[in-house]
């Protein structure tokens, strides 16, 4: 292994050390050369010798070792192979580990990246939301950065490992604008340990499927612990990486808005998938809308719009070098319908901006979002991300345009029709208890329950954990 | 000279005779008492000896054994000071054996020889065989809860002595204290704001006689629902009534005053209690445990979660058979233990785990919490439901839910109709009974089928649905067949589990 790289990765595992420490002590010398300095007592940036002695050959060579077994490569700022991206970044990281298929790191980085990150404690919607941001831009050949922690981040990775399984890359359509094949793109997550550490312990079945399809980056040489602070240090590489940040779901306090915050100080646009207002998961990303941080994003469509607009912000990094991706949207087989069309149109394709739509193709697949298909099929509120709707828009129950979404039963109910559609009007995307639409009907508990249980059966609306939702 | 008194010790809830026997002969004088006598048994050689010689009695210079048989079985607790005291009397020639002829004897002796209570005054006056028995004057009412004797009362051996001799004398069974309490006791279910799932998850357990899991962040009501379920129970029966008496009187609960009592018991342990506390035992005469306690009424386990892994697990069996049989070394009993179990938990550590993405818990977090609850014992309830904390609204709104008085007649009724199927309440009705005892309409069958085959519901599940479907057409009077809605309502009142097991119902 070389030498240099090794010398950095030493300094880079230096108890105490933080990134700031480490740009000082790599600042004005060649790894080599820092190292001796530290090691004998003499680096100006370690005047009290806090670090003498720690850097002797033994060290290094334990630690060259290790990064062999665990294959890790070490990256090292200004030398070759250290991501472009980040080279400009106003606090890049001084050494890298990288995991994985750490040979496509050059691929990616090259790459438009979309940032995709969320709380730990998600809803259910939103790891659905995750799930298919992830799933679906993937399929564009967009690589994902997430964080691989619980929550938000394991769906993003679930959705691109998904479309993405592992090489051979999948192809997932043909680019409209120059004819070329599009694959889907490989994971990449950024973490706050050592790249060969799974953190949480319990996700280490991710952890391996990340690490054998995509590509793992971390600051932390192998083995580190992800110390507490390293996940607000890591959020910046995850922003400096990627040319959107896009956060799904976060609370107030959320370490998504940290992120945002990075990616917004560094001039990138920042999306935010809307909640319910009443959602704690979701009060950090609606307020990052309210606030006008972050552009409100309702699927994939609008995050290729806010990558193009990012390119063309002026002060954004310049990435004229790099070979724009072609982006296109590949529509699933008539699972679109009229719920979307009725609901929100405008989330169809043609609703682009028209600047960003010349990119922006539409073609006939298997997995992408539903677009505007009057067919009239029946409608499917959750297949794809771009049909993720407001929770007024279908079937409130009271008006004409839900009956014919929601046709009248007579089986059961005692000729209660109404309850019927008193159900459904408050069965939303956010979970409810028996008990929420029981005081809401104000019916008793067995007739709601009824209710309830043969709309399951006509698959209207699904229980889990004891919560209904609309499906 | 040689005395015999018949007494008793106290086995879990029974008492199992025993007899006195002393004996005086020349010799050196001493006093021993043999028959494997625990610590207060032996010291109550000192009491009686104090307790006689203030009693204005001779304390016999000869060499007295008292044998307490039979010998093989541990002797524990101070019921034995009064008949051993008798004995000694008789032994020394100061009364007349033929005075205490078809008579036994329980009390515990002061020094200035008065008598005092002693626990399992029940239980002990009832084993014995003689038709009079003598107890301290504070037992008495206690004791002639017991219909076959006759029970006298004395403040002390002096009385006792005096009684025997002149006859007269004896404190008897008054009518000071009304026994039972009365049904304003327990809280009223119209205090409940709200919550129309959780009132009537409680009317159908208390209805059928199904175990009650309420799951729910803190403050959604979950204590308040559980403490009113015991006045929603019928009141129990002269039978049922002597055997709550009878655990009662040997735990010595029932020096309150009520000692036959009316309505349920509820018993509510601290989550920190032992699994010894929860089923029985203990190493000198096996007390009954908070489930014995319970019997024929509720026993309340709030914060489930907090409980030990050991203490939920042995509720296992004493659910499945209304008994726990408690075996040591040298003794076994077996109590009774048929209780209806209403339990709380958080849905999570933070408790905020019902409402999706306010909980600040980590999946592993939650696993921890949640493992404690195993799945067999999560199977033995019936009825499952989450609790949010109740609206605004309803919080403000000034008018009252339905009183306890109007759900408990219906509860009654519907309580009637088990007891004409030859059961006590509908969730001990045995599966290979289901058949014949409820009878499900075709639109409840294609309900329960379409579940069984997507497989929310295991043949298990399905079984216990019954019984709670059966209950809730009972509540309703509707007659022959159970129908979909209390099928629907029966699979939505267990739906909660699903929070805290994954999987079917």
């Amino acid at each position: 292994m070389d030498e240099t790289r090794v010398a950095a990765a030493a300094l880079a595992s230096l108890p105490g050390i933080t990134p700031a420490r480490l740009k000082m002590l790599m600042g004005g010398f060649d790894p080599e050369e820092a190292v001796e300095r530290v090691h004998g007592g003499q680096h100006p940036a370690d005047p009290q010798g806090r670090w003498m002695g720690l850097c002797g050959q033994d060290r290094m060579a334990a630690l060259g070792e290790r990064c062999l077994e665990t294959a890790v490569d070490i990256q090292v700022f200004g030398m070759d192979g250290y991501p472009p991206s980040l080279s400009n970044d106003p606090i890049a990281p001084a050494v890298l580990f990288i995991g994985g298929r750490k040979e496509r790191l050059g691929d990616v980085s090259n790459a438009s990246m979309v940032c995709t990150v969320g709380t730990r404690a998600a809803s259910p919607y939103g790891m659905k939301v995750a799930y298919e941001v992830g799933k679906e831009l993937a399929t564009a050949g967009i690589p994902v950065v997430s964080g691989l922690a619980d929550g938000i981040d394991s769906a993003v990775h679930r959705g691109v490992l998904e479309a993405f399984p592992g090489e051979p890359s999948p192809a997932t359509g043909i680019s409209a604008h120059t004819g070329h094949i599009i694959h889907a793109a490989l994971p990449v997550a950024v973490v706050a340990g050592g790249p060969d550490v799974a953190y949480p312990r319990e996700s280490g079945d991710l952890f391996d499927a990340v690490w054998d399809a995509g590509v793992i980056i971390s600051e932390v040489p192998p083995g580190g612990k992800a110390q507490r602070w390293r996940f607000v240090a890591r959020n910046r590489i995850m922003a400096a990486l990627s040319d959107v940040v896009i956060v799904v779901e976060s609370h107030t306090s959320g370490g998504s808005l940290h992120t945002a915050g990075y990616a917004l100080r560094r001039g990138k646009p920042v999306g935010a998938v809307p909640g319910p207002i009443n959602s704690p998961a979701s009060s950090g990303s609606n307020e990052l809308i309210r606030s006008g941080k972050a552009r409100l994003v309702r699927g994939v469509v609008d995050i290729v719009s806010l990558l193009e607009a990012g390119s063309s912000v002026p002060g954004s990094r310049n990435k004229s070098k790099k070979k724009r991706k072609k982006i296109v949207v590949v529509q699933s087989g008539g699972a679109a319908g009229e719920t979307c069309a009725a609901g929100a149109p405008d989330m169809t394709v043609n609703a682009v901006e028209p600047a960003s739509v010349q990119d922006v193709e539409v073609h006939k697949g298997p997995v992408f979002a539903p677009a505007a298909d009057q067919k009239g099929t029946k409608a499917n509120a959750f297949e794809g991300i771009g049909c993720i709707v407001p929770e007024s828009a279908p079937a409130t129950g009271q008006d004409g345009s839900s009956e014919s979404l929601v046709p009248a039963r007579s089986d059961g109910l005692g000729g209660d029709q109404n309850l019927r559609f008193i159900v459904l009007g408050q069965l939303g995307f956010q979970p409810l208890t028996l008990e929420e639409v029981v005081v809401l009907s104000g019916r008793p508990v067995g007739k709601v329950s009824l209710c309830l249980e043969l709309l399951a059966d006509e698959g209207l609306a699904r229980e889990q954990a004891g919560s209904w939702t609309r499906r | 000279m040689i005395a015999n008194i018949p007494s008793a010790i106290l086995l879990g809830v029974d008492g199992s005779p025993v007899s006195v026997e002393v004996h005086a002969s020349n010799g050196v004088p001493g006093f021993s008492i043999v028959g494997l006598p625990d610590a207060a048994v032996r010291e109550s050689r000192d009491r009686v000896r104090a307790a006689l010689l203030t009693s204005g009695f001779k304390w016999s210079s000869k060499r007295v054994t008292v044998n307490l048989a039979p010998s093989a079985v541990r002797k524990a607790g101070a019921a034995l000071d009064l008949p051993i005291a008798m004995g000694m009397l008789i032994a020394s020639e100061q009364i007349d054996s033929e005075a205490v002829t078809g008579c036994a004897f329980f009390g515990e002796l002061g020094l200035d020889g008065s008598l005092r209570y002693f626990p399992g005054v029940i239980p002990l006056v009832d084993v014995v065989s003689t038709p009079k028995v003598v107890v301290p004057a504070v037992c008495v009412d206690e004791a002639s809860v017991v219909p076959t004797k006759e029970v006298y009362g004395a403040t002390s051996i002096r009385q006792v002595v005096d009684a025997l001799k002149g006859g007269g004398g004896w404190a008897l069974a008054g009518s000071s204290s009304t026994p039972g309490q009365k049904h304003e006791d327990f809280p009223d279910l119209a205090d409940v704001r709200g919550q129309p799932v959780g009132r009537r998850a409680v009317e159908v357990a208390a209805a059928g006689g199904h175990h009650l899991l309420l799951i729910g962040p803190p403050g959604s009501g979950k204590t308040m629902l559980a403490t009113r379920l015991p006045g929603l129970l019928p009141p129990l029966t002269f039978d049922e009534s002597l055997s709550v008496a009878r655990i009662r009187s040997a735990s010595a609960l029932s020096q309150d005053g009520a000692y036959l009592p009316s309505r349920p018991p509820f018993r509510a342990p601290h989550h920190s209690a032992t699994a010894i506390s929860i089923v029985g035992g203990g190493s000198s005469w096996l007390h009954p445990g908070e489930i014995s306690l319970a019997h024929r009424g509720v026993l309340f386990m709030d914060e489930l979660g907090e409980f030990d892994r050991t203490v939920l697990d042995s509720l296992r069996e004493p659910l499945e058979e209304g008994v726990v049989r408690i075996s040591r070394v040298r003794v076994s009993a077996v109590l009774p233990a048929r209780f209806l179990l209403v339990a709380a938990t958080n849905p999570c550590p933070c408790g905020e785990g019902m409402t999706p993405g306010s909980c600040r818990c980590t999946p592993r977090m939650r696993e921890r919490y949640l493992a404690r609850l195993s799945g067999p014992l999560l199977d033995r309830f019936d009825l499952s439901i989450s609790l949010a904390k109740p609206l605004v609204d309803d919080l403000l709104c000034m008018s009252r839910g339905e009183s306890t008085e109007r759900v408990a007649s219906r509860v009654a009724a519907a309580r009637e109709l088990a007891h004409k199927r030859g059961v006590s309440c509908n969730a001990v009705i045995p599966s290979w009974a289901l058949d014949d005892l409820a009878p499900m309409s075709p639109d409840a069958l294609a309900l329960i089928e379409r579940r069984l085959r997507s497989g929310v519901l295991s043949a298990r599940g399905m079984d216990r649905i019954r019984r709670v479907a059966l209950t809730i057409a009972d509540l309703a009077q509707d007659g022959t067949l159970i129908g979909a809605e209390h099928v629907a309502e029966a699979l939505q009142l267990r739906a909660a589990r699903s929070i805290v097991r994954t999987g079917e119902r």
